[in-house]
């Protein structure tokens, strides 16, 4: 449901990930990393287009986890932004908070 | 199915048949410009259709945003895949990024949820505005048919992506309300089925106006990507978005007719795109919020009138005029070229 911090959290990783893509894209040195960073980029847009249509209980204990967790990997992920020279690590921090906004994905309720 | 709120309303949705909307007028006419408080009314309904039509023309913004996502994101989702072929030396990528049936299907989904609600918007205007002009208690065709109208758009909203609202939950009640009343013919609940419109329209604002916000901020994002690309690959003369400071020296701007091609000036332009972005998205967020507590006055002063207190209607006004103001800005930065 969009007026829950779940679905702004969902929104505000895959916004960070679109507006930073060509910088994190530019950082990589290998092919391998290239490919994750598309994986990722893909599964928090479509996370967020999922997100349309899920309604998520802001009251159960495991979607406040998930929601502070995807939270907190965003945080991480911009505060490494201004050096991505370990580029690696940033991928780890990545591909980490896209699981965690799929796992919150699976937590909410189809609204259709 | 499941509901985003708990509604303790039938869910049932009926068809209104054009019988039912004639039986609608009548109260309406009674609750609106009854003998004693005809001024009143008819302040109202004026109010009420420039709130409406303040909203419908949210709803367009919304809908330009949406197609300028869509696009945008195809041009950068091309880009991308190409800047991935190219660094693996011409090799596709193993996983390109997609963009594919099911996410457009989306937007799509999205669109046609948009345009229904402008649709409704402005048939709530032509309702408002045609109580507004009626000076007997005889329902003219013009209200009648734009009742029947209103009563269609309002069984066709779908659900807007992202807002995890089903808009039936909202208005259901007009549907019953009116078959009920059909029975009882209590012209004081048929007075209240406008305000039943109005309520439901306030609560399905509220409700979605955090997806509105994000619509106008996600354009804005795909906006900088594309302007990002252009610039730095020299397909565009950005130094006039810097003309108005040489204009109001009396100076010219040297290279104007050139891409820009040191990093710090670029870095600068870039920093003036996001900015132009970011007013777009918090005009908008404005827009969103205004409407909803205009709405949400709206709905009071019909109130107001069906118990006969004093109207005020201040409050509406000014949220409209505020929403009006933002969705104007928004249009001039759109259209910012010609202004530069």
């Amino acid at each position: 449901m969009a007026n829950s911090p779940s679905f702004k959290e969902l929104k505000e990783i895959y916004f960070l990930l679109d507006l930073n893509f060509n910088k994190l894209f530019a950082a990589c040195t290998t092919e391998e990393q290239r490919d994750r960073l598309r994986v990722s980029y893909v599964t928090a847009r479509d996370n967020f287009f999922e997100a349309q249509n899920r309604v998520f209980q802001q009251n159960d204990p495991l979607v406040k986890k998930l929601t502070q967790d995807v939270k907190d990997a965003k945080e991480q992920i911009s505060g490494m932004l201004s050096n991505l020279k370990q580029i690696v690590k940033v991928l780890d921090a990545v591909t980490a908070a896209v699981h965690l906004g799929s796992s919150l994905i699976t937590l909410g309720s189809a609204l259709l | 199915m499941r509901l985003a709120f708990r509604q303790h309303v039938p869910r049932a949705k009926r068809a209104l048949s054009s019988t039912l909307a004639l039986f609608l007028l009548l109260p309406i006419l009674a609750g609106l410009t009854g003998c004693d408080n005809r001024a009143e009314g008819e302040a109202l309904a004026k109010t009420g259709a420039a709130a409406a039509d303040t909203l419908a023309k949210y709803y367009d913004s919304l809908i330009q945003d949406t197609i300028d996502t869509w696009e945008f994101e195809a041009f950068n989702v091309s880009i991308r895949n190409s800047m991935a072929a190219a660094a693996a030396g011409g090799a596709a990528p193993q996983h390109p990024i997609t963009f594919d049936a099911r996410e457009q299907d989306l937007l799509q989904k999205r669109l046609d949820a948009l345009n229904a609600r402008a649709k409704l918007a402005r048939r709530l205007v032509t309702t408002y505005n045609a109580l507004k002009d009626l000076s007997t208690f005889d329902a003219s065709g013009a209200v009648k048919s734009s009742a029947e109208a209103l009563a269609t758009e309002i069984t066709g909203l779908t659900s807007l992506p992202q807002a995890g609202i089903n808009p039936s939950t909202l208005f259901g009640m007009v549907a019953s309300d009116i078959a009920g009343w059909k029975q009882s013919r209590d012209i004081r609940k048929g007075s209240k089925i406008l305000l039943s419109i109005v309520e439901g329209l306030t609560k399905l604002v509220d409700a979605e106006k955090d997806v509105y916000k994000s619509i106008t901020e996600e354009r804005g994002n795909k906006a900088i990507i594309v302007a990002q690309y252009l610039i730095e690959n020299k397909m565009v003369l950005a130094l006039p978005l810097l003309q108005k400071v040489p204009d109001s020296l009396g100076i010219k701007l040297a290279g104007a007719d050139k891409p820009v091609i040191d990093a710090p000036t670029i870095a600068g332009l870039m920093e003036m795109i996001r900015v132009r972005m970011l007013r777009m998205a918090t005009l908008s967020a404005g827009a969103a919020d205004s409407m909803s507590a205009g709405l949400a006055d709206l709905a009071t002063a019909h109130q107001e009138l069906q118990a006969k207190r004093g109207l005020s209607l201040d409050g509406v006004l000014a949220a409209v005029a505020r929403a009006q103001a933002y969705v104007d800005e928004i249009n001039k930065l759109r259209e910012a070229k010609k202004s530069e």
